[in-house]
């Protein structure tokens, strides 16, 4: 985001609200919502295993293809400029192995010697050819005439891989999901009714609920000069309203809390609703669960 | 009925090396029939011919009432003996105040009164009589008086606003600086940005002087208003380019607030009020009209009620920023030659909003944020006019720039900046023909910044994504600098009508390498003068500008960097023509050189190598048809076209810059009814700004965010064009004397015509909105001068 936006956002665009935009919280296509390194900090020379929390909520179970590409220290323009620098892709699943080069760290300032491995990754619920698209993205996603598929069935992007001696970063620790203040384990499926209002707020309270996950308190690490890091708490669903998509954490308490409301609004009672989380933080650390609703 | 005429002061000669004219033979006043029962000052701006005729007057408080022709008439039958300079007649401008007092109301009782004639014969014998009952006129009184020759400003092309101009200016709400945008040569700048744009230069090119000393703001937060409030200016000079030796450090133009002096007769006071701020403001004599003070402060209030509409509008945020700034002067003039000037003035900026996560999908922009700016000065001057025509102007100007940015753990940057700047320029003349004028230009101080915050990319990068999870580069530093400067000009007049400036300015900059020479000159040819005079004039100099802090900063930049440089170029014709028209043309060309540009290396900190790769150009051509303001009207229109592109590298193809306007189009007049009523309307049309295209988005799993995709190259796109009309409508009652209240109605974007500013995008940007400025917006105001 170019630095102006800072600005923008802060004298508010009077277009932003009425403008009738998709919520980024509400997940109703082929969606890659989080990447997960097992070291989101690594030295060279070792491998780091990447898993992906991603969503098709709507595609009824259709084959997805993936493709993955790799990019050493690529430049301050990072995803983008990996991207460019592709040359092949690797085909594969949702998962993928990277391993750091033992050259990662050279050529880089004595004073600053921090690399990235940047790892550009495509999903397609067609055929991923390495030629650039009209949307800027790497590769191309077709289906199977040939025509190209557009956000509905085709995501791209990237994650980085930080590169350093000396230091490393946990992924934070995700440890309960509550729904309405009762734990929610995988196997249970809390029902709800729909609310046929456009906003959580003007639902009935009835069909307001209350989502809230915890992390250990550990999971805010501290590195550096006394820097601490930065967590945020994800919030997806499939449909519905979500007050909010992300927050910081509620440390008020002992546990640190992501707290949010979710209402059925516009709900379709014939596809199931499925809930994300995910946990960030500033440092490449993340980690996720997803949950089920069931409708009453 | 008493007449006093109050008229010129023998201290004004020290200003500007001229000797002011004198009054060789005056006039009555020939009162008619409207003007029984009324009496006031009545200010006037008088020009003077070499032979001591006066060739027009202008009122400089129009009023409506019959005093105005009175004076008016007056005045024009007045016979001066010329200003001088160096013993030559020169044309001259001149202000004089009038006391003129009508004839007394008919009593009901009285049979026919002396004017009952209806004749001005009568009317002037009763003057007459009242003049010799109420005994010899008194003595001249000091006022402010300003001797105008030639355009004696060495820079070839300078707009001016005074003023009255400012004031009553529609679109301007009254504000000190945003009437500059309706000038040639100036760009619109984006709303909310308060962003001064000249002759296709960056904002960061051109410097905002307060009396000579250069100022970090021109505007309080979001453009706002000035951070000098209205009533404390004389005037504001826009150099769009081709500045003098004088002036250096940049490569853009200069926007020069110059403050007015404190009043000299009496106790004055002024209390204003708008929509968005309040102010008051104090000056007079002390003991005597040799010394003089002021004092001044203004705060907004817009944070009362902004709350209020951002949530029945529905804004993201709901907080309004806060500012206020305040001024004190002290003026003694030390004999006939010199005057002493001490000023105090400050400004402070301050915003505290929360940023909810709905307002913005990179968690990097959600949290508090706070932003404050501020600025002081203390500013000791001393300027002397001998009548010898030698001049000798100094400054001393200490005081802090200070900036604090936080968001989160986002961005945090506070910087503070403790500056001193010195002055000291001279002026000679070495015979009738040959002029010398040299000084020092000094700044230094010590500049102590924290700076946490990801790489910064230029505007010529593509966009690097959301701002979580981006490697943070932090810099802490204490820096101290020192940027001497010294200049010299050589004013020759080879033949007549014909001046020749030739000159030279030489910089160091702490924070760049080597010394930059730079040659300067400019020429001014009066082909024709008297009534219809024409003016050929060509300027061509060389512009050093050092780089911008960051650009240098050993994290974020590359230290070693060189300056900035520019050749300018402009030529131009002014043309007077039937006494109310000025006409000028001036096409310009700009060449850009050595510019600090990034390209991508991985090797630094940063990520980004700054060197001096970058070029650019900025050619075009201005046109003002100005109506010099007379009794009722005064106006002007004014068209820029223009083309200003940048090629970041070498390698590189050009590009647009990010604020080029092909064509930038104002039409503005005031006409006044009379009676304290005035009318004006202001009508805009502006190419849209450059936008960069984009292609999609990508998801930063880092970020949980998505980043654009820009088309490529930067800039290749271009928003609508830009419209609007503002309407002012004004009123003005005297109350009593010398007060006056004024309210005024001033309604910008009186159409209400929906501009695009930019565009907003869906969080994977595959479905994009406009965003547009402001809206019709009605800014009410009213000014209590006592």
């Amino acid at each position: 985001m170019k630095r102006r936006a800072l600005l923008a956002l802060l004298l508010g665009s009077l277009a932003c609200e009425a403008s009738g935009f998709e919520t980024e919280s509400v997940v109703d296509t082929l969606r890659v919502l989080a990447v997960q390194a097992d070291l989101p900090i690594a030295v060279p020379g070792e491998t780091v295993h990447l898993s992906t929390l991603w969503a098709d909520p709507l595609g009824n179970g259709r084959p997805i293809s993936w493709a993955w590409g790799v990019c050493v220290n690529p430049g301050a323009t990072q995803i983008p400029a990996c991207a460019a620098q592709l040359r092949s892709l690797e085909s594969g699943g949702d998962a993928f192995d990277v391993t750091v080069p033992a050259d990662a760290l050279d050529g880089l300032p004595p004073s600053a010697p921090v690399g990235e491995v940047g790892v550009v990754f495509a999903a397609c619920a067609g055929t991923l050819t390495l030629v650039p698209n009209a949307t800027g993205a790497p590769v191309s996603c077709t289906d199977a005439k040939g025509n190209a598929i557009g956000r509905e069935g085709f995501v791209w992007g990237g994650r980085r891989i930080i590169v350093v001696q000396g230091f490393r970063n946990q992924n934070p620790t995700l440890t309960k999901i509550f729904f309405d203040g009762v734990e929610w384990s995988p196997s249970y499926a809390p029902p709800i009714a729909p609310c046929s209002a456009k906003n959580v707020e003007n639902c009935p309270a009835d069909t307001q609920h209350v989502i809230t996950y915890q992390m250990t308190s550990d999971s805010q690490e501290t590195y550096g000069p006394g820097l601490v890091e930065d967590v945020v708490g994800w919030f997806y669903v499939s449909q519905g309203s979500l007050a909010d998509g992300y927050v910081r954490p509620d440390t008020s308490t002992s546990v640190p809390t992501f707290q949010t409301e979710y209402a059925p609004t516009l709900s379709d009672t014939a596809h199931p609703v499925q809930m994300w989380f995910v946990l960030r933080d500033d440092r490449g650390g993340v980690t996720f669960a997803q949950r089920r609703l069931s409708w009453r | 009925m008493a007449l006093a005429v109050a008229t010129l002061s023998a201290i004004a000669a020290a200003q500007q090396g001229a000797v002011p004219p004198r009054i060789k033979a005056d006039a009555e006043a020939v009162y008619p029939e409207a003007a029984r029962g009324l009496e006031r000052e009545v200010l006037l701006v008088v020009t003077i011919d070499a032979e001591g005729r006066v060739t027009d007057a202008q009122l400089a408080e129009p009023t409506g009432d019959a005093l105005d022709d009175v004076a008016l008439d007056m005045v024009r039958r007045y016979e001066f003996f010329p200003a001088t300079r160096d013993g030559k007649p020169i044309k001259s401008r001149i202000k004089m105040r009038l006391s003129l007092h009508g004839p007394p109301q008919e009593s009901p009782d009285s049979g026919a009164s002396e004017a009952d004639a209806g004749d001005a014969g009568s009317v002037q014998a009763a003057t007459t009589d009242a003049s010799a009952d109420a005994g010899a006129p008194p003595a001249p009184e000091v006022e402010d008086v300003h001797v105008r020759g030639e355009r004696s400003h060495e820079s070839p092309t300078v707009r001016t606003l005074d003023r009255t101009e400012i004031e009553s200016m529609p679109g301007g709400a009254g504000d000190a600086l945003r009437p500059i945008e309706s000038l040639p040569g100036v760009s619109r700048a984006p709303a909310f940005s308060g962003l001064i744009i000249l002759r296709g230069s960056a904002p960061q090119d051109s410097q905002v002087f307060i009396d000579r000393a250069a100022v970090p703001l021109a505007f309080h937060f979001g453009g706002l208003a000035a951070v000098v409030p209205t009533e404390l200016i004389d005037q504001v000079d826009v150099y769009p380019g081709n500045y003098d030796v004088q002036y250096g450090r940049g490569n853009g133009g200069i926007v020069d607030i110059g403050l007015r002096s404190p009043a000299r007769d009496r106790i004055h006071a002024v209390a204003k009020f708008d929509l968005i701020d309040g102010s008051a403001l104090v000056e007079g004599p002390i003991f005597d009209d040799k010394t003089r003070f002021l004092v001044a402060a203004r705060r907004s209030w817009i944070e009362a009620y902004f709350p209020w509409v951002a949530q029945n509008l529905s804004l993201g945020v709901t907080a309004s920023p806060v500012y206020y700034d305040y001024q004190a002067m002290l003026e003694r003039d030390l004999g006939k030659h010199t005057t002493l000037r001490l000023t105090f003035l400050g400004s402070n900026d301050n915003v505290s909003v929360y940023l909810p996560p709905s307002q913005s999908s990179d968690p990097a922009f959600a949290g508090q944020l706070q932003n404050e700016t501020d600025f002081w000065r203390l500013q000791l001057q001393a300027d002397s006019k001998f009548k010898s025509g030698a001049k000798l102007f100094s400054q001393l100007s200490v005081g802090q720039d200070h900036l604090l940015l936080d968001l989160g753990s986002t961005l945090n940057a506070d910087s503070t900046a403790t500056r001193v700047q010195g002055r000291v320029q001279g002026e000679v003349p070495i015979t009738k023909a040959v002029r010398l004028l040299g000084g020092l230009d000094l700044e230094g101080g010590q500049w102590d910044y924290t700076l946490s915050f990801p790489a910064i990319p230029s505007e010529a990068s593509p966009d690097t994504g959301p701002l979580f999870g981006q490697k943070k580069l932090t810099s802490v530093r204490s820096l101290g600098y020192f940027d001497p400067a010294a200049f010299a000009n050589v004013e020759v007049f080879p033949v007549k009508r014909l001046r020749v400036l030739l000159g030279g300015r030489v910089d160091t900059f702490g924070t760049a390498e080597g010394v930059y020479v730079q040659p300067r000159m400019n020429v001014r040819y009066v082909l024709r003068d008297g009534d219809d005079k024409t003016t050929l004039k060509a300027a061509l100099g060389l512009y050093a500008q050092p780089p911008q802090i960051n650009e240098s900063d050993p994290v974020f930049g590359t230290p070693g960097l060189h300056a900035n440089q520019a050749t300018q170029v402009s030529i131009g014709i002014e043309q007077e023509a039937l006494r109310h028209l000025e006409i000028s043309v001036e096409p310009f060309y700009k060449r850009l050189f050595d510019l600090v540009t990034q390209r991508p290396d991985p090797s630094q900190p940063s990520g980004f190598l700054y060197d001096n790769e970058g070029t650019g150009f900025a050619y075009g051509a201005e046109f003002l048809i100005k109506y010099k303001p007379d009794r009722h009207f005064s106006g002007w229109i004014a068209y820029t076209i223009s083309r200003s592109e940048r090629r970041d590298l070498p390698e590189l193809p050009l590009r647009l810059f990010e604020y080029d306007q092909t064509h930038v189009f104002s039409a503005l007049g005031t006409y006044r009814f009379g009676d304290g009523w005035s009318v004006g309307a202001r009508v805009r049309y502006v190419t849209g700004n450059p936008y960069t295209p984009i292609l999609g988005g990508y998801f930063d799993a880092d970020a949980g965010d998505y980043g654009p995709v820009d088309k490529l190259p930067v800039y290749s796109g271009r928003l609508p064009a830009f419209f609007s009309m503002d309407v002012r409508v004004e009123k003005q009652w005297r109350l009593f004397k010398d007060s006056t209240l004024q309210v005024y109605l001033d309604v910008l974007n009186a159409t209400n015509n929906r501009n695009v500013e930019s565009f907003t995008y869906q969080y994977d940007y595959q479905v994009h909105a406009t965003a547009a400025g402001l809206p019709i917006l009605p800014a009410l105001g009213a000014r209590l001068t006592l």
